[in-house]
């Protein structure tokens, strides 16, 4: 059951996301950004750990009483962590774009 | 004394600083100086310029680097004394700008030269064509020069790629970084390289050196000032091209597609340039054309695998140096005395003076490699070459061919020059240029007497050979066979190519016929600069905007038909997860990341965008929240700062934003919104259904391999295996995302004020006394808590990524409450430059590229996490410091209005 719920929650994010960056206002657009990107940062954290039981947590990624076994996979979270410098770097820089432009036009 | 390999890196940084002052008044003087420094500390390296550690030192090739090292470096300080008196008239804003672009050049080349790993060797190629490019261009009002720098750069860049892409499948195939070792393992198993890479390789050099199908950029480039057509377009940049090919030639001189294609495609270059060199009537172009036949004959020699041809290039390379940056230089002078390039006006400009004209001769002399030079050396023993077995009797006629029409073309030429440029004048030329003249072929004197000098004196030219080439047994003087059939032939194409060129000299028709222009519509560079410069923007313009006008308003519906064929191949693998009891971390971890699903439905459904905002960032918090239940503690707290910062940037958005304003936003039409959330739905299932589905099927088994935690203390001396990862294992990869962060915020700052800071920036009108001491404070104490996360990232939570978010929510509460700059960029550059360095810092300790090592401060990676810091401080803060700034300037206009 909690499978399907993480499944349905992850939908939402993803499904929303997509749907708002359809949306003609730009404000709108970078919010849909914004919770797609989340989705996609949990689905790739996700994909750290494809063991039958899903999700299996694990504990944080430190060398010093943990194996390999029970921690959690530490590649998904470095690229996530960078991810989401970058996509901060994104939407900023986007933002200033359009407002570029709408200074530009007005 | 001698010099090792790891003081290579200290000599580099110094020359860097050194040739950073020609930027300033130094000009000259600087760029002299660091050529002779080069030149003396390249004299000084016994071992070639191979550092121990790399094993190979006594290899040959070795040398061939320290060649080519004395080479640019030496010429440099011939270029250099030649410049200051040629460019005394220029004004010293041109002079500096034109000695730094130089400088840059030289460093990069020298760079180019000692550098070993592929990365650093990759860059550096496309830098001196960047360099190359700024030099060509340097006259920027002439539009010729500027089509002939964009023409030359499209050409040599794409090259630079395709050696990038050589480079790496090869690194990928053979499982080393270092070209050193790359060759090693090619030569123990030539059959493994594949076509591809080679392929990528010879079109790298190819275009470097102006061979045969890209031959047409280097004439186009001779727009630029002379001494850079002396310096880059005929000693040393267009060089490099053979360079990569002797540099590989261990590894792939069995290939049979490697010499049978680069020596088939440089004895057409020969004969076409030499060919082609007789019609031109601009003195540069026309030199351009011989340079690049003269790189064909190098191409040719170099890929051959006989140790005999390698000699005969070396000595040809070595001629050819010494002649070609002397004509081109004596050009310089003729078109300071005539002040024109065109031949038909230059008639008599060789009797200004009398060094000027035995220096011209001399030069001369060697380019037709008449007996006495040391062109003649090298093309005997071409000659003897050509002489051996051949595969095929196709290739013995073609090589024949190709190589007597193109000796007896650059002999007509270069006769045909002479005689034309010492012909009496039709008019006297006034007399005050002559001691210019003088003083200007001084500067260069020594390369054409070189020339002779060595071609009469074989001695240090041979035991230089056995040095550069010590596998052969033993080279004949090519006085040896004076009476064989080659050397009558060869006398025999002498005299023929000198009697037609003295016939070509009284034809008064053809001297003053205009060729260039009958050439033109159907030369390679007027059809890519066609190409490149107009059709395919126009093209491109059209095509984007038919698309645009087509797809705008139906993206939903288009979006959507791509995802059905997406969906397709998946429909049939199709399965229901399985459900399972979970611990109460799991629970949670599903509890807040369904919590932040229904979150995203409620932003759906509210139109308030300042409430979404909001919203968003609580379902940030809640994605905090989740990462800390699965495990992930730096993930926590860079997810935290960063969605702070973010909610800041929104909150400015929706305030500066027009939208805010309009009353009823618009709305998507219904057609469109049904298919947009088809598509959405749809997309959604599909990676969801990647993400859930493919565990099913598969083991137990996680993405990352066991090797991080196996190596993540003894090789990068940190418990973070997050952190160590980040700043250590894929390293590369963070210094490309840096580098993007820092271009991001600077990009934004040029789009913002076309300038590196803001400009007018005033504190909050909520900003008082009492709230500047309290940021005072806090700011402070976040930038401290910021430097703790970094220091202690490789052990614990925290590294340069988190340091660098608390950093810029410290620099942004500064800034609002005072008022003042943040200087993102500088702090960006800065923390760019910091961590170039320190991944380039254990090479100067006699280690790898980015290898760690524990120094007397902790793991050298934290050197690299200090410049990631910077990195994210400033282009963080920088972004939300222009955010506010535009705010700030609205506030300004509305208080006038």
């Amino acid at each position: 059951m909690p499978n399907l719920i993480l499944m349905v929650a992850l939908f939402l994010l993803l499904c929303i996301g997509l749907r708002m960056i359809f949306e003609p206002s730009f404000l709108k657009k970078i919010i849909g950004l914004g919770l797609f990107g989340h989705a996609i940062n949990l689905s790739l954290l996700l994909s750290g750990w494809t063991a039958p039981q899903y999700p299996k947590i694990g504990r944080a990624a430190f060398l010093g009483g943990l194996s390999f076994e029970n921690s959690s996979d530490p590649l998904p979270q470095a690229l996530i962590l960078t991810a989401i410098v970058i996509g901060f770097a994104l939407t900023g820089f986007l933002i200033l774009f359009h407002l570029m432009g709408e200074k530009e036009s007005s | 004394m001698s010099l090792e390999a790891s003081n290579l890196q200290f000599l580099c940084l110094i020359l860097l600083v050194l040739h950073a002052l020609n930027f300033t008044r130094f000009t000259s003087f600087s760029f002299i100086g660091a050529s002779s420094l080069a030149f003396i500390a390249g004299l000084c390296f016994q071992n070639g310029l191979a550092p121990s550690h790399w094993a190979l030192a006594e290899m040959s090739w070795s040398n061939l680097r320290e060649f080519f090292f004395l080479l640019v470096s030496g010429l440099g300080i011939i270029i250099g004394i030649y410049s200051h008196i040629y460019m005394a008239n220029y004004e010293p804003k041109e002079r500096s700008r034109f000695f730094g672009y130089l400088g840059l050049f030289q460093w990069t080349c020298l760079l180019l030269v000692v550098s070993n790993h592929i990365y650093l060797f990759a860059t550096a190629w496309e830098l001196t064509s960047l360099t190359s490019f700024l030099l060509i261009g340097f006259d920027r009002n002439s539009p010729r020069a500027q089509r002939g720098a964009i023409q030359a750069f499209l050409v040599t860049g794409l090259g630079g790629v395709c050696l990038l892409g050589s480079l790496i499948l090869l690194s990928q195939h053979f499982h080393t970084n270092f070209i050193d070792e790359l060759i090693l393992k090619i030569a123990n198993q030539p059959s493994q390289a594949s076509t591809l890479a080679t392929a990528l390789l010879m079109l790298a050099a190819l275009t470097k050196s102006a061979q045969f199908p890209f031959h047409f950029w280097l004439p186009d480039a001779m727009h630029a000032p002379t001494p850079v057509s002396a310096y880059l377009h005929s000693a040393t940049l267009v060089k490099l091209g053979v360079f990569l090919v002797a540099l590989f030639w261990p590894g792939f001189q069995h290939i049979i597609l490697w010499h049978v294609g680069l020596s088939g495609l440089g004895l057409i270059t020969f004969a076409w340039g030499a060919g082609f060199a007789i019609f031109q009537t601009d003195m540069k172009a026309a030199l351009a054309n011989t340079t690049y036949s003269q790189l064909g004959l190098m191409m040719m020699l170099f890929s051959l695998s006989s140790d005999k041809a390698r000699a005969a290039g070396f000595v040809v390379l070595l001629a050819h140096a010494f002649y070609k940056s002397s004509l081109f230089l004596s050009v310089g002078i003729i078109s300071k005395a005539t002040k024109s390039l065109d031949l038909r006006h230059c008639a008599g400009a060789l009797r200004h003076s009398k060094l000027f004209l035995y220096l011209f001769a001399m030069a001369i002399f060697s380019l037709i490699a008449a007996p006495g030079s040391l062109g003649f050396v090298g093309k005997e023993w071409v000659m003897n070459i050509l002489s051996g077995p051949f595969a095929s009797n196709f290739a013995k006629y073609f090589s024949w061919i190709c190589f007597v029409l193109g000796a007896y073309a650059t002999i007509l030429f270069g006769v045909l020059l002479f005689l034309r440029l010492y012909k009496a004048p039709s008019m006297p030329t006034p007399a005050k240029g002559h001691e210019l003249t003088t003083s200007l072929a001084l500067s260069f004197g020594i390369l054409p007497i070189l020339g002779i000098l060595f071609g009469c004196f074989l001695d240090p030219i041979l035991s230089w050979l056995h040095q550069l080439v010590p596998m052969i047994e033993s080279l004949e003087t090519p006085f040896a066979h004076l009476l064989g059939g080659n050397f009558f032939l060869s006398l025999l194409i002498l005299v023929a190519g000198s009697w037609s060129a003295y016939k070509l000299s009284g034809d008064r028709k053809f001297l003053n016929k205009d060729w260039g222009e009958k050439f033109k519509t159907w030369s390679f560079s007027q059809i890519v600069q066609k190409i490149c410069l107009v059709e395919i923007p126009r093209r491109l313009e059209t095509t984007t905007a038919w698309f645009e006008s087509k797809i705008s308003k139906n993206a939903a519906q288009i979006a959507f038909l791509f995802f059905i064929l997406l969906m397709l191949p998946l429909i049939d693998s199709l399965r229901w997860p399985a459900l399972f009891d979970l611990p109460i971390e799991a629970l949670a971890f599903v509890a807040s990341v369904s919590a932040a699903g229904l979150l995203a439905l409620t932003i759906y459904f509210i139109s308030h965008s300042m409430t979404q905002i909001f919203l968003l960032g609580t379902v940030g918090y809640l994605v905090a929240f989740a990462y800390a239940n699965f495990g992930a503690p730096d993930l926590v707290l860079t997810q935290i700062i960063i969605e702070t910062a973010s909610l800041v940037l929104l909150v400015f958005a929706w305030l500066l934003s027009n939208e805010r304003k309009k009353s009823g936003a618009e709305k998507l039409g219904t057609l469109s919104s049904l298919y947009s959330w088809l598509f959405s739905i749809g997309v959604s299932i599909f990676l969801i259904g990647f993400l859930f589905l493919s565990p099913l099927a598969g083991g137990f088994q996680k993405l990352s391999s066991l090797y991080f935690f196996e190596n993540a203390n003894a090789l990068a001396f940190g418990i973070n295996i997050v952190n160590v990862i980040i700043v250590d294992f894929r390293g590369l990869d963070t210094l490309g995302e840096i580098s993007v962060l820092a271009l991001a915020a600077m990009g934004a700052q040029a789009l913002y004020q076309r300038r590196f800071r803001v400009r007018q920036i005033s504190p909050h009108p909520f900003s008082s006394d009492w709230t500047r001491r309290l940021a005072k404070i806090f700011s402070l104490a976040l930038m401290l808590f910021g430097v703790f996360y970094l220091l202690r990232g490789h052990h614990a939570p925290g590294g340069g990524f988190i340091g660098g978010g608390l950093g810029s929510l410290s620099l942004a509460i500064w800034m609002m409450s005072y008022g003042k700059p943040v200087y993102g960029p500088f702090w960006a550059l800065s923390g760019l430059v910091i961590a170039y360095a320190s991944a380039l810092l254990p090479q100067i300790l006699g280690l790898h590229f980015f290898e760690s090592f524990l120094s007397l401060m902790g793991p050298s990676s934290l050197f690299f996490d200090i410049g990631v810091f910077a990195v994210v401080t400033g282009s963080v803060a920088s972004l939300l410091e222009i955010l506010y700034a535009m705010w700030n300037e609205e506030q300004g206009r509305r208080t006038h209005a």
